[in-house]
């Protein structure tokens, strides 16, 4: 087969896998599938150039993206593994990055015409390793965040988390707290009457319009981010914006598990773009007869403003909003951001 | 006397072309002197350099823009590699200061154009932008997504005493932008219509906030008050070292005209600029992408350390 028709086929197996699946796979898996699939990608297409790769990663990201708008990750792992082949480039030449404002007296296009026309044969290898440890850094990250609950909960807390069932990595946040001895109580906020019966045992379920009766013996909330970006706000399961609010309202600090594949290297300042929205509501019949004068909106996710959460906790280390922009530096290249 | 062919060359450069800013002006002046310069030390010609700049501080330019821009040229002359500073001839130093402040040109005359790029995520169909004053960047900003196809409706200020507000309704105008001025104690009144501000600034400083005509801090804080965001346009070249704490701590040469300054009566004298604090900004747009007002610090620290 040749190349080209592998790739496509390659793409359309990818989106097929992530629309197959309801409920959607957890992120580090999606993450971890992108990954893979632009690996191959870059295998068989073999650029040539630093400007080949960057321009064939950014139109695969584009097209994949557009196929599947709720999934920023793919841009995330697109743009990551972009940075990734420019650190290999200027690594073999030597000379670290210029930093931004050096850059007004750099003559520009000398640097980014000699990055461009750069070898990949040479650092071929060294991409290869680098995008192995992009992944096995995706799979521990679930752990890295769990271990971090030692240091956030303690004895007596009562902590409120929303999204227990779809998320493992909340899951994994919770266990660990538990198996380590903390003797705290767990709220959870479900969004269906069937997750009532079905919570594990640790939690206390309780629905969404209770948040507000019960906030006032909560010590702690924790939510988990679907997306978050360099402004320091992000994106949460609907419903999180409310009991961020309600939080704020009685000064308990919120927490926001936000591994670094969720990391969007742009800013977004108008949330309804990103909205996506869940299945429609409405049962078939009805939806078949008011065609048109009924508007059933189910929104997946809520924005929050950075001034809602207290602290992301990132694989790393926990960071304070005003320093995601900070976080976005170490793993994307203004110049990738720019271009794409 | 050199000095007064320099600055009457800085004069020519702003009048013969409206559309130049005054950073931009400053840096081809300071350009000029560099080639110019027969300086034998590094010393020297940082001391040449730095008498032009009190020349041009002088004159009735911004002076915010003029300090700025000044410092940012100022500042490479410290950066050259060590092994070529050893040198004898000092010519050689020259042409790579030469060489870089051409290239420093070219990345300041590119900057609006990035700025406008990136500001293109702010904007969607049928918005109220509320802009106060005359800028030339938010100018360029809202007539490319003009061009592009967004219909926005722009509500500028008056922006007295001198009226500026004026010129940037006509402007937007001449071009086909819907365009309302209002007043300037009307900024209250129309707020609530209002889905963002767009702002230029004559500094920005390395609290985050800015520097710009007076009146701009009333219009941030309705706007954060109704929780509207704020976005400010500025290029990197305006980045300031300054860190006012209040209103009062801004620099006098900022606040009024030299000529003002020079009659030494200021008690009568209404201020040109106010300093708006970073907490009513939501994102300061630059050329080298979108920033919140926090981030400018660390972008000085990087520079300057």
């Amino acid at each position: 087969m040749d190349p080209t028709t592998e790739i496509e086929e390659l793409k359309r197996m990818f989106i097929f896998s992530l629309r197959k699946k309801y409920p959607r796979d957890s992120s580090s898996a999606i993450a971890t599938a992108t990954v893979h699939l632009l690996r191959k990608i870059l295998n068989r297409e073999n650029p040539k150039t630093m400007n080949d790769l960057q321009v064939s990663l950014a139109n695969h990201c584009k097209r994949l993206h557009a196929a599947e708008r709720s999934e920023l990750i793919i841009i995330n792992m697109g743009l990551m593994i972009s940075k990734l082949a420019r650190d290999e480039v200027l690594q073999k030449k030597g000379g670290g990055e210029p930093e931004p404002l050096y850059t007004l007296w750099r003559d520009d296009d000398e640097t980014t015409e000699k990055l461009k026309t750069a070898d990949m044969k040479k650092i071929k290898k060294d991409l290869q390793a680098s995008i192995k440890e992009l992944t096995s850094e995706i799979d521990s990250s679930r752990d890295c965040i769990a271990i971090q609950s030692t240091e956030l909960l303690f004895n007596n807390d009562v902590v409120m988390v929303h999204s227990l069932a779809s998320s493992k990595t909340m899951h994994a946040f919770l266990t660990h707290a538990t198996k380590s001895g903390r003797k705290h109580r767990v709220i959870d906020i479900v969004d269906e009457e069937e997750q009532l019966e079905s919570a594990p045992d640790f939690v206390s379920p309780i629905e969404l319009y209770e948040v507000a009766s019960r906030m006032p013996e909560t010590s702690k909330v924790v939510l988990v981010a679907a997306a978050y970006f360099p402004d320091g706000s992000c994106l949460v399961p609907a419903g999180g914006h409310q009991i961020a609010l309600l939080a704020k309202r009685h000064c308990v600090p919120v927490y926001v598990l936000a591994p670094f594949y969720k990391l969007c290297p742009f800013f977004m300042t108008d949330p309804d773009s990103l909205h996506t929205f869940r299945s429609n509501q409405l049962p078939f019949d009805l939806s078949a007869k008011s065609v048109g004068l009924v508007d059933c909106l189910h929104p997946a996710f809520d924005c929050l403003q950075s001034d809602l959460v207290t602290l992301f906790v990132s694989n790393t280390s926990c960071i304070i909003p005003s320093h995601v922009n900070r976080l976005k530096e170490d793993y994307y290249h203004a110049q990738d951001i720019a271009d794409y | 006397m050199v000095q007064e062919s320099i600055i009457s060359s800085f004069r020519a450069k702003l009048e013969n072309d409206p559309s130049k800013s005054t950073s931009l002006a400053t840096v081809e002046t300071l350009l000029e002197v560099l080639d110019r310069s027969r300086a034998t030390t590094v010393a020297e010609f940082q001391n040449e350099l730095n008498q032009v700049v009190a020349a041009l501080e002088k004159t009735d330019y911004s002076s915010t823009s003029i300090r700025s821009a000044a410092d940012l040229f100022t500042r490479f002359t410290s950066l050259a590699p060590a092994a070529l500073l050893d040198q004898e001839d000092f010519s050689q130093v020259l042409d790579l200061y030469r060489q870089r402040a051409r290239s420093f040109i070219k990345n300041v005359r590119g900057s609006r154009a990035k700025i406008s790029k990136c500001a293109r995520l702010l904007f969607t169909h049928h918005m109220n932008i509320l802009t106060h004053s005359y800028s030339k960047v938010v100018l360029e900003t809202i007539l490319d997504a003009h061009k592009s196809g967004y219909h926005l409706h722009i509500w500028v200020t008056e922006s007295q005493p001198d009226a500026s507000g004026k010129r940037m309704c006509d402007e937007l105008k001449k071009n086909g932008v819907p365009t309302t001025l209002v007043l300037d104690s009307c900024v209250g009144y129309v707020m609530e219509r209002i889905q963002a501000v767009l702002i230029g600034a004559e500094g920005v400083m390395e609290t985050g906030g800015i520097i710009n005509k007076i009146g701009t801090v009333n219009v941030c804080v309705i706007a954060k008050a109704r929780h509207v965001p704020v976005y400010v346009c500025a290029e990197t070249i305006k980045f300031v070292r300054e860190f006012p704490l209040n209103q009062a701590d801004i620099p006098k040469e900022f606040k009024y005209r030299t000529s003002v300054i020079e009659k030494n009566n200021l008690e009568l004298e209404h201020p040109d600029v106010d300093y708006t604090a970073p907490e009513f900004l939501t994102l300061i747009i630059t050329d080298v992408g979108a920033m919140k007002p926090e981030a400018v610090g660390e972008e000085l620290i990087k520079m300057y350390i």
